[in-house]
């Protein structure tokens, strides 16, 4: 009996023991994981999409689309009102000291590319993880189809890795380059700044793949142009050759983008306002936060309505807005009294003497439960649009090695009568189309993220300083480019200090 | 895992039919009877034949006993629980024995996991409590009375909120997860009667949060146990009593023990009580007339004219004959009951009817909270039955039920009203509607059930003579469904219906053998056994906002979209076991213990799974030593012991293995365009999900305001190590009339789980997380019981002391051991290697400047102090410059102590003087910092920065702090040690954050807990009332508290991460009257 019952018992804890190891394998089933997720084309397109919210999230993070290429190139008279940090970043007083532990300060925000890294690193996790996915996990009718949907959406998280690269590099020069997919984080290099060139090269690589993967414009799709397509490519191209001063390739990607299949067309007069809400029939490119569920508080002075905003399209109490347009630039940019763009986008403000204007672009409010005193902004940030792609491929014309002015001058002419400007222009060459064109740039693409980036273009080829708070020399010694914030350096020895700000940043 | 547990409930029970086989040898019998002092007879007193332990029978109810010896040397021991043992020769002749009533605690059994252990034979440190010694107090739960009731162990709640989760903590903090913001798994493991309810993966669906950290505090699940029915409760500190329950035993274990029956008479006993609470302390707050001449009294004296015409003062100041701003509320009258009722009653009826023995007991609680709309009501019946259906077996049954109902007001704690922040002012309209809702008499719904259980079946069968078997398999859940129904005329928004599901299902098998071995006077119990464990969350959360049909209070009537949202979500982890213990003695005087546990968990991949906690120990009982017996007289008891061993913890999550995805798509500012109301601030609010509507999914959610917030897992994620060294001595003096237990230890935690290690920018996350941080934790524990006069007195004095002092700190964190800062700049804390778990920093202030004068100006550059920037000036806060650049900024700041206390304890005095008692027990804390959160928060929002004083219309501002106002800095010339409460409109300046000097306060306090006066009839009253004992008994509980700081009502009530005080629900003051009875 015993001998039995001990034998009964020890039966039992065998069986018991075998089967640990399955009962162990438990899978999470109400939250997604790497390891349980990238399985349905429904999973990659979502993973593709973050790729996107996150670019709005780094455009968001501190104004910053618009401080980059706005706030700190002339279109601003001195910042006024809300966070008066703006002030030093318009006076380019980028090394000034900021705690690290001051994680809302916006000065050390814009010196950070933390947010462009999470850009790139989901990029490369869906290129790893999608690369891995069987093609019949992808909807389609025949392998083939299977096959361009797993390519379509590689060619958008190859766009999003360039776009990122291509923007940090016009802010930072070089940067760390990392096109691989970390499986331990803990155990991640550190790494130096690539050389700009590189970085670029590396874009161009990316963009080709996006360009072999990804589709023209579908009008149908609710997805056009808030996520790539093969105009996106183009357009990103052109201002990547544009920004390395290769006119020729930026001229002929300017030509793919504005002869394009399912073509852009510039938006009538009439509507244009409507290039601002989002999705319009010249746009190219924009990041999507025009839905009321992916929306931003109006009035808050960390948006851009809320700087560029006041009583009454605003509820802020402000009789002009924290960061007023240049009065000078305004002035001189819409001297032509039949241009329709200052009476659109721009309101003139009485101020009880002074004239003020404030930039109405974004200025699509909507308030929540009929109540004023809580207001959301719905505009997309219009990244490339095609007024934008035909003006820069008149730059390219008129910078080219063989340039052709005519042409040019013709491009620009296109995008001013759009504008109800009556004279033509005519007979401008070299350093004055040159200028010309900027002008142009800057009154059609004021406050649209372009216009630092835009002036820093022109000074590399005229010669001529563009800006009061950079000199020829400190132009020559890059000071365009922004420092990086100290604090990256504690986690990584390798990385080094901007060049001009070397020494500067405290 | 199903399919085994039935097989092996199939072999467990296939031995039902197994007897011991009965031995032919000459008989000798040992027979007598068995009585008290007093001459009654004592029923199930053990009778062992000595040096043959398993050869053991039990007295019948008439003290009756009859055993068969089957050794050589005819003694046999009798012993009974509360007595002392005898030993007697065996001569023929039946035996009469009386047992005298022991002095020494050292014959009461202890347990310590799968095993009763006497107090006599203990090689660990475990410290007990009896439950006669809490019964009756009106607490919901017992967790909460044990405060400073035993060495080592802090109780210390974060909210008066009845029915929360106070933090227990044993042996100090290790809790490195800053406002259990990943759940923290830091309480001890609670084991019922031998079956683990285990408190930390259990998910409630009350939560309320801490109104500055938004730490959270649970719903209380130990409120599943009638405190009444607690025989004792055993805490397991050290790593050679804890080990043996391995990876989950590293913040301790706490052993209950329920009542049982006892042998003779049937036991039926009842006892209630009943009593109220008391209204707590006001803040002194001026209203009316008074509050309106307050306000533009400071507002004409502080401010420029150019504010003063402005139309910055708010209209309800300046009209006083708008019969809208004209009246005179006192808002904390509305919210508060005058007297709250709690009340409670016991039956229990427990005995034997043959060899089986039963206890059915029942247990009726209610309180209503302080704050108008909070309340519990619990109906808890018990039932336990033990069978001997064939010798050798026992069958064991048990079945713990409570089924509670409790209401939180108008959704919770963090309902509008309880807010500092923004404090309501009392001019204020309130129309019948709003007031009845506010006072909690006319919330529509309010509904939280919740049905919490414990069963547990087992086996335990004798296979030979000293070989026990043992099959348990328990189940336990707490169900906790709350549905309510928030009105817009409170939200200030919009109807919401709410429903909120919660359910914590697990199971446990356990099999284990225990096989008893002596010979000459080496003595060996073996302990061996297997256990599996599953435990899963199921939660669902739903809403409904803008109901619009009147009368209905569910959801319903949105229709499908925004307004209408439901999640939910399930987890699961299991784990298997393997453990063993050896505890040898010599003579029962040189003892050792030996155990060892493996555990695995589903939690890590299967290179980490297993986990390994041995624990060894060694005690010595000098006092049985011969050259002690000249002293016997003095020191009747001395032992010494020391103990080393490993335990272990799990992190947080039951998923840390994988890499969690996020569908956050927000951004800076972001919104889904919804209006949210937090802490009486409506904004608009809302996390994006999506992108151009497709729902996104990465590890990077951009949870602040720089980073996406993305941690990293680690696939090499694995158990928390906690290598613990105890030395300890207990000391008996005079027959037992002093007893000292002091311990002194060192407790590691070696690879604590840490979320926020930063990652390589370039990796696109912020952080990543894996076990790096270790937290070092050294202490002394001194337990002191006095009878203070001889037993022959008939007035006696008991005084039972204890004292904690624990040192706290980080011996290793990654990157180098860099420091870490925690919280958003405004209120930080840092973990440093070498100091306490978060530390505060703070910037140090000394009063505000009297003048623009002594404001410090730089030599070099000949400007004035500025703070981030701009230029300090009179009234301005005195920042201490810590790097002498004159400039005030986040690098200023310095440590300022942190919330860990490092010395705790209690002091309890009984007297009793015939049928007379009267005990009072208070603890005390000392040694730690807090934060005075609600008065930052209260000057932030309702003071004049920002020219926030606009809202003084709409708030009480000055109205509720008048008590301090003449500490504010007022005038050029003033020394005052606040800075000015009113800056001109349009100032940038802050002197209200939180981290300044002036916020942190000492923590320490001594409270009386509770005072008890209780009479026992006499025994000829009684008698003729056929009983056999009656209580009556008056009781307070929170009677008084000394405190060190002067602003902070109760210094107990803080978070312990956080160290913040914002007291949402206050402690109260309460009387009982009470009866206990015993058939």
């Amino acid at each position: 009996m015993h001998i039995k019952y001990k034998i009964l018992g020890l039966a039992a804890l065998i069986a018991f023991c075998s089967s640990c190891k399955k009962f162990l394998d438990q899978q999470p089933n109400s939250v997604a994981t790497d390891q349980t997720t990238w399985k349905s084309e429904s999973d990659a397109n979502a993973s593709v999409a973050s790729c996107y919210s996150l670019i709005r999230s780094a455009f968001n993070a501190a104004i910053t689309y618009y401080s980059y290429g706005d706030l700190i190139s002339d279109e601003f008279g001195p910042v006024s009102g809300g966070d008066q940090s703006y002030l030093d970043v318009q006076d380019m007083n980028w090394g000034i000291s900021i705690p690290a532990a001051n994680t809302n300060d916006p000065r050390l925000k814009l010196r950070l590319f933390t947010n462009f890294y999470t850009v790139v690193a989901q990029s490369n996790r869906c290129l790893h993880f999608i690369n891995s996915m069987p093609v019949s996990s992808f909807t389609g009718d025949d392998d083939a189809a299977r096959q361009s949907r797993k390519n379509h959406y590689l060619g958008e998280a190859y766009f999003t890795r360039a776009f990122s690269y291509f923007y940090m590099a016009r802010v930072w020069g070089d940067v760390p380059l990392v096109t691989d997919y970390y499986d331990d984080v803990s155990r991640a290099p550190q790494l130096a700044r690539s050389p700009q060139k590189d970085v670029l090269a590396r874009c161009l690589l990316d963009l080709d793949s996006a360009r072999q993967y990804l589709d023209w414009q579908d009008p149908n799709s609710s997805d056009k142009v808030v996520r790539a397509d093969k105009g996106a490519v183009f357009a990103l191209l052109a201002h990547l050759y544009a920004w390395e001063g290769d006119y020729n390739h930026c001229d002929n990607a300017c030509d793919s983008v504005i002869n394009a299949p399912t073509g852009y067309t510039l938006v009538d007069s009439a509507d244009y306002t409507s290039i601002y809400k989002g999705k319009s029939l010249e746009s190219i490119f924009e990041i999507a936060q025009n839905a009321q569920s992916e929306s931003m508080r109006a009035t808050d002075v960390y948006t851009i309505t809320g700087v560029t905003l006041a009583e009454p399209l605003i509820h802020n109490n402000l009789p002009t807005p924290a960061w007023t347009i240049n009065t000078g630039l305004y002035q001189y940019l819409y001297s032509d009294t039949d241009d329709i763009r200052p009476k659109l986008v721009f309101k003139e403000l009485s101020t009880g003497g002074a004239i003020a204007y404030e930039c109405i672009k974004y200025a699509n409010i909507q308030n929540v439960n009929a109540n004023t005193s809580y207001q959301i902004a719905l505009n997309n940030i219009i990244v490339f649009r095609l007024a934008d792609i035909l003006l820069l491929k008149a730059e390219a014309l008129a910078a080219k090695p063989a340039p052709d002015y005519g042409t040019a001058l013709s491009l620009v002419n296109a995008v001013r009568q759009r504008a109800k400007i009556k004279t033509p222009l005519t007979g401008y060459t070299g350093n004055d189309l040159l200028n010309l064109i900027t002008d142009e740039r800057g009154r059609e693409l004021f406050l649209e993220g372009h216009r630092f980036f835009d002036l820093i273009r022109l000074e590399r080829i005229t010669g001529d300083q563009q800006l009061s708070t950079i000199s020829p020399g400190e132009f020559a010694a890059g000071k365009y480019y922004w420092p990086i914030d100290p604090s990256l350096f504690l986690l990584n020895s390798k990385l080094t200090q901007t060049g001009f700000w070397k020494g500067k940043v405290h | 895992m199903r399919k085994i547990v039935l097989l092996a409930m199939v072999v467990a029970l296939s031995v039902l039919s197994a007897t011991t086989a009965g031995y032919g040898q000459t008989k000798v019998y040992a027979q007598g009877v068995v009585r008290d002092e007093k001459g009654s007879p004592l029923g199930g007193a053990t009778v062992a034949e000595k040096g043959l332990p398993n050869n053991v029978v039990m007295t019948d109810s008439s003290g009756r006993f009859m055993l068969v010896l089957k050794g050589k040397g005819r003694e046999v021991t009798i012993s009974y629980i509360g007595y002392e043992d005898q030993t007697v020769r065996v001569i023929g002749d039946a035996l009469s024995v009386t047992l005298k009533t022991s002095k020494s605690n050292m014959g009461d059994v202890v347990v310590i996991g799968y095993q009763g252990v006497r107090r006599r034979n203990l090689t660990a440190a475990v410290s007990s409590i009896k439950g006669k010694e809490i019964q009756d107090i009106p607490e919901a739960s017992f967790d909460q009375m044990l405060q400073g009731r035993l060495p080592g162990v802090s109780v210390l709640s974060s909210t008066g909120e009845l029915g929360a989760k106070p933090a227990i903590v044993i042996r100090g903090a290790t809790n490195v997860d800053y406002g259990n913001a990943n759940g923290g798994n830091t309480g001890p493991l609670y084991v019922i009667d031998g079956v683990i309810y285990d408190v930390n993966t259990i998910t409630p669906a009350y939560t309320s949060y801490n109104a500055i950290s938004g730490a959270p505090t649970t719903t209380n699940p130990l409120s599943l146990i009638n405190p009444n029915d607690i025989e004792s409760i055993d805490i397991l500190k050290d790593a050679s009593a804890s080990a043996i329950y391995g990876a989950r035993a590293g913040n301790g274990v706490i052993i209950v023990k329920t009542k049982r029956a006892l042998r003779g008479k049937p036991q039926v006993g009842f006892s209630a009580y009943a009593g109220v609470t008391t209204r707590p302390q006001f803040r002194k707050v001026l209203t009316g007339n008074a509050e309106r001449a307050l306000k533009l009294g400071i507002l004409n004296s502080q401010l420029p004219y150019s504010n003063m015409q402005g139309n910055f003062i708010p209209i309800a100041l300046t009209d006083s004959l708008n019969p809208a701003f004209n009246n005179d509320v006192d808002w904390q009258g509305l919210m508060i009951r005058n007297f709250a009722l709690v009340n409670n009653q016991d039956v229990s009826i427990a005995g034997f009817a043959g060899s089986t023995s039963y206890r059915l007991s029942l247990n009726h609680y209610n309180e209503q909270g302080v704050l108008n709309g909070f309340g519990i009501d619990r109906l808890a019946p018990h039932l336990n039955v033990i069978l001997n259906p064939i010798k050798g077996l026992r069958v064991n049954g048990d079945l713990i039920i409570s089924s509670e109902r409790r209401n939180h007001g108008t959704g919770g704690s963090s309902g509008t009203l309880f807010s500092s922040w923004n404090f309501p002012t009392s001019f204020v309209q309130l129309n019948p509607t709003q007031s009845a809702l506010y006072k909690g008499q006319a919330n529509p719904f309010d509904d939280n059930r919740i049905l919490a259980m414990n069963g547990s079946f087992g086996v335990t069968d004798t296979i030979v003579n000293n070989l026990l078997f043992n099959s348990t398999y328990s189940y336990n859940n707490y169900i906790d469904r709350w549905s309510y129904f928030s009105p817009a005329a409170l939200n200030g928004i919009q109807n919401v219906a709410y429903d909120i599901n919660a359910s914590n299902p697990s199971w446990t098998f356990e099999n284990y053998l225990t096989w008893l071995k002596s010979f000459n006077d080496h003595h060996f119990v073996l302990v061996g056994g297997t256990s599996a464990y599953d435990t899963k969350n199921y939660f669902s959360n739903a809403s409904a906002a803008g109901i619009a049909v009147t009368g209905i209070t569910t959801l319903q009537t949105v229709p499908p979209g925004t307004n209408l949202n439901v999640n939910t979500n399930r987890q699961e982890k299991t784990t298997v076991s393997y453990y063993g213990r050896l505890s040898y003695d010599y003579k029962g005087k040189y003892l050792a213990t030996v155990s060892v546990r493996r555990d695995a968990s589903s939690i890590y991949s299967a290179s980490y799974r297993w986990g390994t906690f041995p624990a060894v120990s060694a005690g010595w009982i000098a006092s049985d030593e011969k050259f002690m017996e000249p002293v016997k007289n003095v020191v009747n008891f001395l032992r010494f012991r020391a103990s080393y061993g490993i335990t272990g913890n799990d992190p947080g999550s039951f998923y840390a293995k994988y890499q969690s995805l996020s569908t956050d798509a927000s951004f800076l500012n972001a919104t889904t365009g919804s209006l949210i109301n937090n802490y009486g601030n409506i904004g608009i609010g809302g996390t994006p999900s999506t992108y151009n509507g497709t729902a996104v999914i990465s590890p990077f959610p951009y949870g602040n305001w720089v980073y996406n917030s993305g941690v990293g897992a680690s696939n090499s994620v694995r158990w928390e190590k906690y290598p613990q060294v105890d030395f300890g001595t207990d000391v008996e003096l005079f027959n037992s009339r002093v007893n000292l237990v002091v311990d002194v230890y060192q407790k590691d935690a070696k690879d604590k789980y840490f979320y926020n290690i930063p990652a390589q920018v370039t990796t696109g996350y912020q952080y990543f997380s894996g076990n790096f941080v270790d937290v070092r934790n050294q202490g002394l524990e001194i337990g002191l019981n006095t009878r203070n006069l001889a037993s022959s007195s008939k007035f006696q004095w008991n005084t039972s002391f204890n004292i904690s002092f624990n040192r706290n700190y980080v011996t290793k964190l990654p990157n180098n051991n860099r420091d870490f800062l925690f919280g958003p700049p405004w209120f930080q804390q840092t973990l440093t290697l070498g100091q306490p778990l978060f530390n505060y920093k703070v910037w140090q202030i000394k009063g505000a400047y009297p003048t623009d004068a002594d404001v410090p100006t730089d030599g070099i550059t000949g400007k004035k102090m500025t703070f981030q920037g701009t230029t300090l000036g009179a009234g301005d806060p005195a920042y201490v410059d810590m790097n002498g650049d004159y400039n005030i900024n986040l690098d200023d700041k310095v440590i300022a102590g942190n919330p860990n206390p490092k010395v705790t304890g209690g002091i309890g005095n009984t007297f009793s003087y015939k049928g007379i008692s009267l005990s009072i027990f208070c603890s005390f804390v000392t040694g730690r910092k807090i934060f005075n959160g609600a008065l930052s928060d209260f000057l932030n929002g309702s003071s004049g920065i920002y020219g926030s004083y606009t809202n003084w219309g709409a708030n009480a501002g000055p109205a509720a702090i008048s008590g301090i106002l003449g500490q504010f800095w007022t005038t050029p010339g003033d020394h005052a040690p606040l800075p000015r409460l009113v800056y001109p409109n349009g100032t940038s300046k802050d002197p209200w954050d939180i981290a300044s000097s002036y916020f942190v306060e000492d923590g320490s306090f001594l409270k009386v807990k509770q005072m008890t006066l209780g009479y026992n009839l006499p025994e000829k009253w009684v008698r003729s009332l056929h009983m056999r004992f009656v209580n009556v008994y008056g009781m307070a509980e929170n009677l008084m508290t000394w405190k060190k700081s002067k602003t902070v009502p109760d210094p107990e009530l803080v978070d312990p991460t956080t160290g913040t005080s914002n007291v949402v629900y206050p402690s109260a003051l309460k009387f009982t009257l009470g009866l206990r009875l015993e058939l």
